[in-house]
């Protein structure tokens, strides 16, 4: 557990020194693609949450229910 | 700024302890560039509208149902119908609202009384949400409220949530914080004819002359945080994670935990639990118009779960408007100490249950996507923003197995907004 944090403050300090890119350098950047944020969806993701012990980062869910069965 | 200098000045003469004067200087980092934007360039913002509508389908087999004890089917339909509205104005303020229904068919719900139907135990989840975010100045501080609140048969929930979210001027940062709390009663009645009200938690029929449980209610406090980087040209990076923990009724009250010498009780786990789960996501512009997408993912939860993801997307953009993208995710968790299979559990036992969810097990997903963003009206005011679907096979090495297919399309409405100076 600690060498798993340790693992991710390091890569939290490396992205700090990332370059700055300047707009007209953005053109792979700006496809929707791109971003940084929920890979699949609300939906599947919402699937991992119920039917996985773990907790999704990042999810938002879409809707708030029990999802025992 | 002067809220900022205020802040600072305040922790400092008030001789707070240093977590609290290192939490104050870290709002004063936050919200040392927050400033008002003057009145005139609002006004000519253009007004953006967009609605949005999502479908999902999910079917799953399975044959380890925490109602029967571990044992028994796991059939389930869920088919999801959901919309989102977003309107912005004014300088990238904006209000969302999003809910929907999902119908439920479940085979395991009907083994909660034995009471089998001729088709499946059908269930419906009502939801919605609405935020309100206002943005400070143009470089995109963002900070936002929202509360919402879903139902179903035997469940009721209300959030609340705020959030911060900060872009750097050059737009190579972002940032966000915040906090969501759930408040959850799992009383069932208040859309029964009969009661029309919270009245009772459902034990299974055969285990209703006692009250196992003593909490009807469920409170999660999540506190969320997300960091974003532009590595390079090509690359951007990003760090997320929850802190999150729950508190009240954390069994569920229709479990059946059976026991090594046959006899049967209420699933019982305890009141309070801790889940810090992080994240770390890579997207990669390759050459010849492909995006590759990873994500490594730990999971840490105080029943003794212990999770380790990993997700990979390739994305071909087939052109300007259409993108092809295929995707699989590999996930490993160890066991909670609370759970045991069918008929494993010591009569001694302090908590248990059976729910294989809670179980030792790796998951296997495997799909394939497609996405359009179609940008096209008859007019210039109306877009038909994106089509897109995605289906997914997922697979449970206890055995479950699921279908997954989403669907989502929407449509944007831009206008200027209206002068005050008509002559």
């Amino acid at each position: 557990m600690h060498k798993i944090f340790s693992l991710f403050l390091f890569l939290f300090f490396l992205l700090q020194s990332c370059t700055s890119v300047k707009p007209y350098q953005r053109q792979f950047l700006n496809d929707p693609e791109m971003q940084i944020g929920l890979n699949g969806n609300a939906f599947e993701n919402y699937v991992h949450e119920i039917r996985e012990g773990a907790l999704q980062p990042g999810t938002k869910k879409s809707s708030e229910g029990c999802g025992c069965n | 700024m002067k809220a900022a200098d205020a802040i600072k000045t305040f922790a400092l003469k008030k001789r707070l302890p240093k977590s609290l004067q290192l939490f104050s200087v870290s709002l004063f980092l936050v919200f040392g560039k927050v400033k008002s934007q003057p009145q005139d360039s609002i006004e000519n913002d253009p007004v953006i509208t967009n609605l949005e509508w999502r479908g999902g389908v999910y079917i799953q087999e399975g044959r380890h149902s925490a109602v029967t004890g571990g044992i028994g089917t796991e059939k389930l339909q869920v088919y999801s119908n959901g919309f989102g509205l977003n309107h912005k104005y004014k300088n990238r303020n904006s209000i969302n609202l999003n809910g929907g229904i999902d119908i439920i068919s479940s085979e395991s719900t009907d083994n909660i009384d034995f009471n089998v139907s001729s088709a499946s135990a059908k269930d419906a989840h009502v939801y919605v949400n609405f935020d309100f975010t206002k943005a400070f100045d143009k470089s995109e501080t963002y900070f936002s409220f929202g509360s919402g609140g879903s139902i179903e048969s035997d469940y009721l929930s209300i959030p609340i949530r705020i959030a911060l979210n900060h872009t750097s001027p050059d737009r190579s940062k972002s940032f966000y914080i915040g906090i969501e709390r759930y408040f959850d009663d799992l009383r069932w009645g208040r859309l029964d004819e009969d009661y029309k009200r919270p009245a009772l938690l459902v034990y299974p029929k055969e285990l209703r002359d006692t009250e196992w449980l003593d909490e009807n209610w469920r409170y999660t406090t999540n506190l969320n945080y997300g960091f974003s980087a532009v590595v390079n040209k090509r690359l951007v990076a990003g760090l997320s994670g929850i802190i999150s923990y729950q508190n009240g009724l954390l069994s569920t009250p229709f479990h059946r935990v059976y026991f090594k010498d046959g006899s049967k009780r209420v699933e019982f786990l305890p009141s309070s639990r801790l889940k810090i789960p992080i994240t770390f996501q890579a997207n990669y512009f390759a050459g010849s118009n492909q995006i590759l997408k990873t994500e490594l993912g730990f999971s840490y939860d105080d029943f003794g779960i212990f999770s380790q993801s990993v997700y990979f997307e390739w994305v071909q953009n087939a052109n300007p408007t259409n993108a092809v993208k295929a995707f699989f995710r590999i996930q490993n968790q160890s066991a909670s100490r609370y759970f045991q299979p069918f008929g494993e559990h010591e009569l001694d036992s302090e908590f248990y249950t059976s729910d294989y969810d809670l179980s030792a097990f790796q998951t296997y997903k495997l799909g394939l996507g497609w996405r359009s963003f179609v940008q096209k009206g008859k007019s210039k005011k109306w877009t038909l923003d994106e089509l897109e679907w995605r289906y997914a096979v997922y697979y449970r090495t206890d055995g479950l197995t699921a279908h997954i297919l989403t669907l989502k399309t929407g449509i944007g409405w831009k206008r200027n907004p209206k002068s005050k100076n008509k002559k």
